[in-house]
């Protein structure tokens, strides 16, 4: 090929920096490598995934067993697998030396490592790999030689986006919806740090109680002081004792400490529960003088004492004051002959309080508030990856029925008729119905199976419109491969309405989950689940209502949420709207 | 291409279609499942097994199964249904409690019609006002409301607390209140299949000529009818704002306005017209939403159709009547679709052409 | 075709498209889009293709650059038979011959930079990447007229004008042979349409290129080529490097050149109104496919289809009565006469 221009050729020349040839021998190798291994980890995640499935469906006489270590999420196996030969394919770019692929790897390998560090123990690896790579190896680079070529081509991008953001701000619903959404997340995702008590904590004395109740129960914040397992020891009169200093922020409430006490004696020989006696004592003092004090003084410090026969969990309550305290345990048998395991775990439980059931509780004293909060990462982990996976096979599958045309659009377009012809609910809940064990799992994959032909419509829908642009023949005009017309032309043209799509079915898919849920499709009875919680709910309707609206409030907040965005974000990327501003 | 040939086409291509439900539902009831249990019941005697098992060729090759599963299907033997108390078989149970369902989408449908178009309307033509605002709220709350919670709500307020507070209350359930069906009818069963002239209660209560059963399954008629009709009522309100603003953009509504016609007119006699096709599409694809939602509501108004039966049934994992009762919704979506595509090719012509 | 000076040659192109219907969707017919043309395109030239809309002039345009393909007949590119080349061999060629289409928003991807847009030829040529490619497209495009600052605007930036030349600056990126002008002015007003044209011809003349330059704007055809064709119903009725105005040959041409407002105080004839409407390219009328609207039809013309014919300084008239037809006064008279008639 004669290059025509030479004003063009030394433009060139002169703009060219030296290439630093560590970056162009060792980056792209080892990218290579990694990427590799991020492809195959997500490949045997995919397989296992698929076995443990095809075992528990088929084969649960056999007793197979699968390495649990291979039983991980599949989606982010998926996303491994695809994020993973993106990245590869831009890997060999930079070796080629294309400038975009420096950014785009950039955002593949910090995503892949995210994936990598969530997936499971087996990605730890790699993904230190691979953010190692980020940072030696690829930032400097980026920084040297591509930060002008990127930051160029990033400054229109950014532009645009700026331009989005003050379309954006122009229509507040769209800016309450995506605050709700983010609220969500972050609630499911801080659940452990803003609930009172756990997804399937019940406090049975609390049922049924009204919002705004103190609870029965206090809860409290436990330390283990102790805890031990030995077998065939002699008990008497040996005991165990330790020291443990109450501090400042273990008494920040107004309720005092307590130290619990929990032992468990049985003989090995018939493997029941012996006559034991166990006895605990706290005395208030340090260990050092607690050793030289002669058993008779020993009382004066005495906090409490208790004695209980075989299993104890006496209470004692320490002072509300920072002290430090000693602690006995000691077993006492009525047959010593036999060999004794002893289990004892002494917990200080602080910090005590009455949590109020902001949202009231449940008919078995589940507090709602915390159950709600759960359940966001249970619903939305079930609508998100359903989306997710419907979203990606859908696409796929759309976009080659629309670009290849022929037989096998028609193939295409005639199997997603068929699953049109059945209402989303209604093959779902045959799928679960099929698979036989009714919980969150089935519902998920009923959903994917459902949702599919939504995605594969509207890819197909845009692959055929977009295939039929100017640009797009003119792309061909110019030489570019099929792939090259696909990949860089008609899929970027075709994410916008896909992006709208996926926001608003979140808001559907969560919805028909409940809704399966509800009638009894999802899991055990029990889980933190909103529609599973109204369909208990429903039975104490009149007289505690709460059960039920407040997580039928939470459905319909996020669903309400998802809408609107969906909705702005439609706005905000219609080109008509774009030209005005 | 000629409108016979545009039906003869639409309905040629709903074959397919029907074949690749049955296929579906075959190969989750056999393939995924177990089809011994869509024809056997606890109280089916051990030893016929082995004749039900050679009747239905379940030792046979998967695809010799598939033709007798769709022989039997034609031949009207659709499996036992244990789930409604006695084992009848699954079509002699839709027969009952199919004019139930279609009683309670219609009126659901009735009442998205009725509210949708004309707040969708009104939306349209005050674009911006406080009723604009108003509407889309309300139908963006629909698209997003659950519904089976959006029926406890509404027990709870107009039955609950409206008879708390000792207002005029609606009724928590049920299709009639069977007490007052006994003392008026005399027949000391209320209101039942044996009862029933035509299922539909209804017509019934007129034929009985008794306008106050048609008042009382009028007034059980309400809450869950709206209930099931909210998200479809919202559908169509955002459908028909949408396309009547499309429509308002037209050259030929600026034309009609720049002859000097009142707005009313403009509105009414050109936009509404154009504006109505794409809701009517819309209202085909409600139906299978329609079914759907009737799963949900029929259990929380205790509604006696095949909703509350398919819930029934999943509870005690009645494989029969489920697999019935998704292939009668499949085939009711598909004729729904059939006929709304039919009525669209007769209003628009441009999309025989398509 | 073996004399050097040409660039490319036709010979029986035709290009049926099949049309579709009844129930099972079957092939009930072909539209004849473009139909048995044969023409020779000489380097360094224009050559201007005129005619109604829907004459074929487009898909003749594409057809040569395999962008379709052809239904019948042989392409051939600098000696070489590219009919039915594939693949890379195709990819190569393409690199030869460009394309500049009608809507200049429609042919650039609204999501990528000019930058990229203009480079995309090149970076998938292999011809130059990373910031030679873009000191490459910068040159590209202070060639067309535009500036660094518009390197990095999306297309929606522009103007109609300034597409137009965008498009241009991505059609010579690599250096062509050939390129087809697919009605490129015909979506920009006229003071645009004038610049463009100019940096046509100065870029002609800079890259030595040759153009095939397609429009229904016959003054603009005119000032821009140096032999044109006249298309109807897919074929080419007349081929003249002449003046077409001082001389049409065709009765269809003449119809055309009467249509057109002249300057010129010689001209004295009114516009013809051709009766009827075009007739349907999926059955083409026999013989003279001009015939059902031509006021000389006579016996012959619906039977027999008349062939191109040499005139003289390689001017090509397929009519049977080249030469001896007379487009004065009375003619337009006649022409007038139908369509009155038609209309009443």
């Amino acid at each position: 090929m004669t290059v025509r221009g030479d004003n063009g050729n030394d433009q060139g020349e002169q703009e060219s920096i030296v290439v630093p040839g560590l970056v162009h021998r060792v980056f792209p190798s080892l990218h290579i490598v990694l990427c590799l291994a991020a492809i195959s980890l997500g490949a045997a995640y995919l397989v296992g995934n698929f076995v443990a499935w095809f075992a528990n469906s088929f084969m649960h006489e056999l007793g197979f067993q699968l390495p649990s270590l291979l039983i991980g999420w599949p989606l982010q196996a998926l996303l491994l697998v695809v994020i993973g030969y993106m990245n590869l394919k831009s890997g060999r770019a930079i070796s080629r030396g294309d400038a975009w692929a420096y950014s785009s790897s950039l955002y593949m390998n910090a995503v892949t490592g995210v994936i990598l560090l969530t997936i499971g123990p087996l990605g730890l690896l790699p993904a230190v790999g691979v953010f190692a790579l980020v940072l030696a190896l690829f930032a400097p680079s980026v920084k040297s030689y591509w930060y002008r070529e990127f930051r160029e081509d990033m400054g229109p991008r950014g532009k645009e986006l700026r331009f989005s953001f003050h379309l954006l701000r122009r229509s507040p619903l769209v800016i309450v919806g995506i605050l709700i959404v983010a609220g969500y997340i972050s609630v499911a995702f801080l659940a452990p740090w803003i609930t009172p008590y756990g997804p399937e904590e019940r406090i049975w004395n609390d049922a049924n109680l009204a919002p705004g109740t103190p609870a029965g129960e206090a809860k409290a914040n436990s330390l283990i002081l102790f805890s031990n397992y030995s077998a065939d020891i002699s008990i008497y009169p040996e005991y165990t004792r330790g020291e443990v200093q109450v501090g400042p922020e273990e008494v920040t409430t107004s309720l005092p400490p307590i130290i619990a006490f929990s032992g468990y004696v049985r003989d090995t020989g018939n493997d029941n529960l012996t006559n034991v006696l166990v006895h605990t004592a706290v005395y208030k003092l340090n260990l050092t003088t607690f050793d030289s004090l002669s058993p008779s003084l020993r009382e004066l410090y005495l906090v409490k004492s208790v004695e209980k026969a075989m299993l104890s969990r006496p209470n004692i309550e320490v002072n509300n004051s920072p002290s430090t305290y000693v602690w006995v345990v000691w077993f006492v048998a009525s047959n010593k002959t036999v060999p004794w395991i002893v289990d004892t775990v002494v917990t200080l439980d602080y910090n005590r309080y009455y949590p109020i059931h902001y949202w009231g509780t449940d008919n078995s004293g589940g507090d709602i508030y915390s159950r709600i909060i759960w359940a966001a990462q249970v619903d939305l982990r079930v609508s998100l990856s359903v989306v997710l996976v419907a979203l990606a096979s859908g696409a796929l599958i759309g976009a080659a029925s629309g670009y290849f045309g022929g037989k096998l659009d028609e193939m295409v377009m005639r199997i997603t008729d068929i699953f049109f012809a059945f209402p989303g609910l209604i093959l779902a809940m045959a799928i679960v119905m099929a698979l036989g064990t009714r919980n969150l799992e089935n519902i998920s994959y009923a959903l994917m199976i459902t949702w599919w032909p939504v995605y594969a419509r509207v890819v197909r829908g845009q692959v055929l419109s977009e295939r039929e642009k100017l640009y797009v023949e003119a792309a061909r005009s110019i030489g570019a491969s099929d792939s090259r017309i696909l990949l860089s032309h008609i899929i970027p043209n075709t994410i916008q309405p896909l992006i709208v799509q996926a926001t608003m079915d979140t808001g559907g898919v969560l919805l028909t989950a409940a809704g399966l849920s509800f009638i009894g499709f999802g899991s055990a009875a029990g889980t933190a689940e909103w529609g599973l919680m109204i369909s208990q709910g429903q039975y104490y309707l009149l007289n505690y209502p709460w059960e039920c609206m407040f997580p039928g409030v939470a459905i319909l907040m996020i669903a309400l949420a998802l809408n609107l965005v969906g909705d702005g974000i439609r706005d905000i990327l219609d080109p008509k709207l774009r030209r005005r501003g | 291409m000629k409108l016979r040939d545009f039906i003869l086409r639409r309905v040629l291509l709903a074959i397919p279609v029907i074949f690749g439900v049955l296929t579906i539902t075959w190969f989750l009831s056999y393939v995924v499942g177990d089809p011994l249990a869509m024809f056997i019941t606890e109280r089916t005697n051990p030893a016929a097994i082995p004749g039900i098992i050679q009747d239905h060729g379940f030792n046979e090759p998967l695809v010799i199964q598939y033709f007798l599963y769709l022989r039997t299907l034609l031949a009207g033997d659709w499996g036992v249904s244990y789930s409604t108390g006695g084992d009848l078989p699954v079509l002699t149970v839709i027969a009952r409690k199919f004019p139930a369902t279609i009683e309670l989408a219609i009126v659901a449908m009735v009442f998205a019609v009725i509210l949708g178009v004309p707040l969708g309307i009104l939306s349209a033509t005050r674009k911006d006002k406080p009723i604009d605002h108003f509407t889309r709220v309300f139908s963006l709350a629909g698209v997003s409301m659950p519904i089976f919670w959006f029926a406890l709500l509404l027990k709870y307020v107009l039955f609950y607390q409206f008879s708390v507070w000792g207002l005029p209350y609606l009724p928590s359930g049920d299709r009639v209140d069977n007490e007052l069906w006994k003392t008026v009818l005399h027949n000391g069963v209320g209101y039942d299949f044996t009862s029933s002239i035509t299922g539909f209660v209804l017509v019934d209560s007129l034929l009985y000529g008794q306008p106050i059963l048609f008042g009382d399954a009028v007034l059980h008629l309400i809450m869950p009818g709206f209930c099931l009709g909210y998200l479809t009522l919202a559908i169509i309100t955002r459908m028909m704002r949408s396309s009547m603003l499309e429509v308002m953009k037209e050259d030929y509504i600026t034309l009609a306005r720049s002859k000097g016609l009142t707005e009313r007119i403009v509105i009414y006699r050109h936009a509404l017209r154009n504006a109505l096709i794409p809701t009517v599409t819309v209202i085909g694809l409600a139906f299978g939403g329609l079914m759907s939602g009737a799963v949900l509501t029929e259990t929380i108004f205790n509604w006696p159709g095949l909703g509350r039966w398919a819930t029934q049934a999943i509870l005690v994992s009645d494989m029969a009547a489920i697999n019935g009762f998704v292939l009668l919704v499949a085939f009711i979506f598909v004729s729904a679709n059939l006929i709304v595509d039919l009525t669209y090719g007769a209003l628009d012509p441009r999309i025989r052409y398509g | 075709m073996s004399d050097s000076r040409v660039l490319l040659s036709i010979e029986n192109l035709k290009k049926y498209f099949p049309l579709t219907g009844g129930v099972f969707r079957k092939v009930i017919g072909m539209v004849h889009a473009v139909d048995d043309v044969t023409l020779d395109i000489y380097r360094g030239e224009t050559i201007g293709v005129v005619g109604e809309s829907g004459c074929g002039k487009t898909t003749l345009g594409r057809t040569i650059l395999r962008l379709l393909d052809a239904t019948a007949g042989k392409i051939t590119f600098m000696g070489r038979d590219i009919t039915h080349v594939k693949g890379s061999d195709l990819r190569a060629i393409r690199r030869e011959m460009q394309i500049v289409f009608q809507d200049p928003m429609a042919s650039l991807d609204p999501r990528v930079t000019i930058k990229n847009s203009v480079g995309e030829p090149l970076l998938i040529n292999g011809v130059a990447r990373g910031p030679r490619m873009r000191a490459m497209v910068l040159d590209l495009l202070q060639k067309v007229g535009l500036t660094e600052d518009h390197l990095n605007r999306f297309p929606h930036e522009f103007s109609g004008g300034q597409r137009q030349r965008i498009c241009i600056a991505r059609t010579l990126a690599l250096n062509p042979k050939f390129v087809v002008m697919d009605e490129p002015t015909s979506s920009t007003d006229v003071s645009v349409q004038a610049q463009t044209l100019n940096l046509m011809k100065d870029l002609q003349d800079e890259f030595g290129l040759t153009y095939m330059f397609i429009s229904h704007n016959l003054s603009v055809v005119k000032h821009m080529s140096d032999r044109l064709a006249v298309m109807y119903l897919g074929k080419i009725v007349e081929l003249t490097p002449e003046d077409i105005f001082r001389k049409p040959l065709h009765p269809y041409t003449f119809a055309l050149v009467s249509a057109v407002p002249v300057p010129d105080p010689r001209f004295s004839g009114r516009a013809v109104i051709l009766s009827g409407e075009v007739p349907s390219p999926i059955n083409p009328p026999t013989g003279c496919r001009f015939h059902p609207r031509c006021i000389f039809a006579q016996e012959i013309c619906s039977s027999e289809e008349p062939l191109l014919r040499d005139m003289g300084d390689g001017h090509l008239v397929a009519c049977h009565f080249a030469g001896e037809l007379d487009f004065g006064r009375s003619a337009q008279m006649e022409y007038a006469r139908a369509a009155e008639a038609e209309a009443s």
